[in-house]
């Protein structure tokens, strides 16, 4: 692992391990989710990797910020609309993955902070001159837990995944059929 | 007939056996020839007073062109059967090279045998020590635009360059053989054979300073077209700049000896149309010579500054014996055999096939079917357009010296 990698590995648990009292503490009172408007930012790693014959095999990381706003359809279920941008300096590139879409957010059991996380939209990666465009749909699941006030905080595991879209330098086509997965880890910070 | 002939002619034969057997244009070898005499190129090397080997051992190193002539090819510097030394060195070792298999051995001089045949109005034959073979297996290339973070492509490259540093050849003559041979995990590859123009003939650039250009005299031949590319060579100006007047007090053979072929070779089809573009730099930091306006043949010898107050047991010259030794000693640090290779773009236009196309010797006029002194050329069904693929140096670590190697080398 790089020293990028470990230092990002580092936040990552630094957030996981502030998070954790948190949660610990917030057991006993769930969130009451169930009215108005909610939004939330995030902050997490992310591990990138496009998928073709040519593409580099590896899983990039790098950090992802996001941010989302929505409103209840019920008192479990969440509804909004997502961005997010997720990027790592490979040698000299810079290589970014940009994503915005619809999301949805599902408390199976009222009164929990379990959530399963969907989402549908655009992903687009690029590095340069390189670029790539796609139809990304997302699974996640996620934890969340009442903090002071309208404030919860949680932390959620996603893949965003993308396919069947084509690799472009300028105009010219690199590879013609190319996959887009994300793999990323975040904390957020949400207002009911 | 040797075990070495055996061996060359077995790997010919393989190939052809394997192309037999899967189509004719899958592959850079078409057919196994038939000897039908020698080259031109063939049998010109003969022992100086200090080679051990006789020309008949030399000899036993060849191969058989397309054309069914013996030419010669690679050969250690040291023949192994019997510990005789030939004076001279090629690069490295071909048969470590992945490609070897498909391409076959190289055959030393096939460009320069075929230019005339061609239609070029003059012959232009090269020496048999200036060529030099390096090659590199799973190359992780370079992809420019920002590819690289995206693609993962290696290349196998085995390439020949004939780059004489020893004589006056250089300074005025840029019709150089180079064959290359790539192959790419992204379906990018092409064998291409051709007399190369580098720079502009009868001129040299100046290996320390790029802006200035000598005429250095008239090229042979003189009808020499001029070409892409450079060739960067020492001059007195580098030698008074880095070694006589050092800034430092220092002298550094290497900033003022390094030479620099900068190639821009192609291959193109009748119609003008680029089938293939390649432009790597051949560079040798020891050459045993340097451009010196004023001299016999314009031509100075690096070993001979080792004996001036100064430079006298400095840098390269360290260990030198105290008693002058000739420019073409042994134990001189100035015989071309530190080499490398800057492997640079590889561009392939040929979506549309076919992957055998015959050319002149220059690389031009390019048809799907032989014509007199034309060169069979292989090159992948493909157009790598929006994949900038470059290559890395080859070669900087590796040093060719071995027992007996002297310039000329």
């Amino acid at each position: 692992m790089n020293p990028k990698s470990t230092y990002l590995a580092q936040f990552v648990a630094l957030l996981v391990a502030l998070s954790a009292p948190i949660a610990a503490a917030a057991q006993s009172s769930p969130p009451d989710a169930g009215a108005g408007l909610w939004w939330e930012v995030s902050a997490g790693a992310g591990g990138a990797r496009l998928t073709c014959d040519l593409c580099d095999p590896s899983r990039q990381i790098g950090p992802v910020l996001g941010a989302a706003v929505g409103a209840y359809a019920s008192p479990r279920l969440r509804m909004g609309v997502e961005g997010r941008a997720w990027s790592n300096e490979d040698g000299d590139v810079r290589e970014s993955v940009y994503e915005a879409g619809l999301t949805t957010q599902l408390h199976p059991r009222r009164g929990s902070g379990l959530h399963l996380v969907g989402g549908f939209g655009w992903s687009g990666y690029r590095a340069e001159r390189f670029a790539y465009d796609a139809v990304r749909l997302t699974l996640g699941v996620g934890w969340d837990l009442p903090l002071i006030g309208p404030w919860l905080v949680g932390n959620r595991l996603a893949v965003d995944g993308s396919s069947f879209a084509a690799l472009q330098n300028d105009d010219v086509t690199v590879a013609p059929s190319v996959g887009l997965s994300v793999l990323r880890f975040t904390v957020f910070l949400r207002n009911r | 007939m040797t075990a070495r002939i055996h061996s060359a002619i077995r790997l010919t034969a393989a190939t052809a056996v394997l192309v037999a057997g899967c189509g004719t244009d899958d592959t850079f070898q078409p057919e196994v020839p038939q000897i039908v005499g020698d080259a031109i190129a063939f049998g010109v090397w003969a022992p100086g007073p200090d080679d051990t080997c006789a020309p008949a051992v030399h000899d036993e190193y060849m191969t058989v062109g397309p054309d069914g002539l013996r030419y010669p090819t690679w050969h250690p510097p040291v023949d192994p059967a019997t510990g005789c030394t030939f004076g001279h060195e090629h690069g490295r070792d071909p048969a470590g090279s992945d490609l070897l298999g498909e391409v076959g051995s190289i055959p030393f001089g096939y460009a320069n045998q075929h230019l005339e045949a061609g239609g070029f109005g003059a012959p232009r034959n090269e020496d048999h020590v200036g060529h030099k073979v390096e090659w590199e297996n799973d190359m992780p290339m370079s992809i420019g635009d920002g590819g690289s973070a995206a693609l993962s492509i290696e290349c196998d490259v085995l390439v020949k360059m004939h780059q004489g540093t020893h004589s006056p050849d250089a300074f005025t003559n840029n019709l150089h053989e180079v064959a290359y041979h790539v192959r790419c995990s992204d379906g990018t590859g092409f064998s291409a054979t051709l007399l190369t123009p580098i720079g502009t003939p009868g001129e040299l650039v100046v290996g320390c300073d790029r802006v200035r250009h000598i005429e250095a005299g008239v090229a042979n031949p003189s009808i020499s077209p001029a070409g892409g590319g450079q060739r960067a060579i020492p001059d007195a100006t580098c030698v008074e700049r880095s070694v006589l007047n050092p800034s430092d007090g220092r002298p550094r053979f290497d900033s003022a000896l390094r030479e620099s072929w900068e190639i821009s070779a192609s291959l193109r089809a009748a119609s003008g149309r680029t089938l293939v573009s390649f432009n790597p730099y051949f560079q040798v930091m020891d050459p045993s010579r340097f451009f010196a306006p004023g001299a016999a043949s314009s031509l100075a010898r690096p070993i001979d500054l080792c004996y001036l107050d100064g430079v006298r047991g400095e840098d390269r010259c360290e260990n030198l014996p105290t008693d002058t030794i000739a420019w073409n000693d042994a134990r001189s640090p100035f015989k071309g055999v530190r080499r490398f290779v800057d492997v640079n773009a590889n561009n392939v236009r040929n979506a549309d096939g076919p992957n055998v196309w015959y050319t002149d010797s220059f690389g031009r006029n390019g048809r799907a079917d032989p014509f007199p002194g034309s060169i069979r050329q292989w090159v992948a069904a493909r157009d790598n357009s929006g994949i900038d693929l470059h290559g890395p140096v080859i070669g900087r670590s590796r040093d060719y010296d071995a027992p007996g190697v002297h310039a000329p080398n």
